[in-house]
């Protein structure tokens, strides 16, 4: 399976993601769908950037294009233990002066991938984001209209 | 990411183009600290050639309609991309943060 792997570090986001779209492209995604892929999966990275290493570190992304039905992208790091899916949704009907940001990362990797899991295998932090196929193609407005 | 700014009077509307994202939103967050923004000032953002917003991005304008809450100006956004539109949606900030369709519509709201 296509995989890419660099030091985790916010100068390798863009080149990262762009090796994810690149091959979301390559197996019929578009549009709206492309966006899906781009925004969870910006989403996820920027947390191993930011939290998986106090020095540094690698992250790797593994994709599979080949089931028809569905976009998988495997982010893997080997920092501190961290499932993403432990954090706390936001109150995201708090008003302006209560409202802060954290949070909001993780929801939108929720809403926005068709499934989301985590698991810790030998030493490595293996988040798994499924993306479907059939929503938001191209031809559909918007992120799919989930949530 | 570019902005475009246009002043007219107490009224102050920034084009934001491109990708909002976790690299270039500092850029907008480090723009909007040395902007003077007066009391009751009034600020536009016009998002028509936004083209993707992550969470980074949220969190600059989040904090720039509280910035203007306190100096009691007004905040709104104009012209929100159906994708853009969607990700604002599900954060909770469309909820919070007022949104209008066109950037006349904006001007006459903030009026």
């Amino acid at each position: 399976m296509p995989s890419k792997r660099t030091t985790a570090r916010m100068e390798s986001l863009h080149e990262l993601m762009a090796f994810i779209t690149g091959q979301a492209r390559k197996s019929g995604f578009s549009g709206a769908g492309i966006d899906r892929v781009s925004l969870a999966t910006e989403e996820a990275l920027v947390n191993v950037v930011r939290y998986a290493y106090t020095t540094a570190g690698d992250v790797e992304v593994i994709v599979d294009g080949s089931d028809p039905e569905r976009f998988t992208v495997e982010v893997r790091d080997w920092g501190a233990a961290f499932d993403p899916l432990s954090v706390a949704e936001p109150d995201v009907t708090a008003d302006l002066d209560r409202r802060g940001v954290g949070g909001v990362g993780v929801l939108l990797i929720r809403r926005v991938a068709k499934e989301v899991r985590y698991r810790r295998e030998h030493g490595c932090n293996v988040l798994t984001l499924t993306f479907s196929r059939s929503e938001g193609d191209g031809s559909t407005p918007g992120l799919g209209g989930r949530g | 990411m570019e902005i475009v700014i246009a002043d007219e009077a107490d009224l102050s509307i920034w084009s934001i183009r491109g990708r909002l994202d976790t690299v270039s939103a500092p850029r907008l967050e480090e723009r909007l600290g040395k902007w003077s923004g007066k009391p009751g000032s009034k600020l536009i953002f016009d998002l028509a050639e936004m083209e993707y917003v992550s969470s980074a991005g949220l969190r600059v304008f989040l904090a720039a309609a509280k910035r203007m809450k306190a100096i009691d100006g007004k905040l709104g956004l104009a012209c929100l991309r159906p994708s853009v539109r969607e990700v604002f949606v599900i954060s909770g900030f469309l909820s919070i943060l007022p949104s209008f369709d066109t950037l006349d519509a904006a001007k006459e709201a903030l009026r």
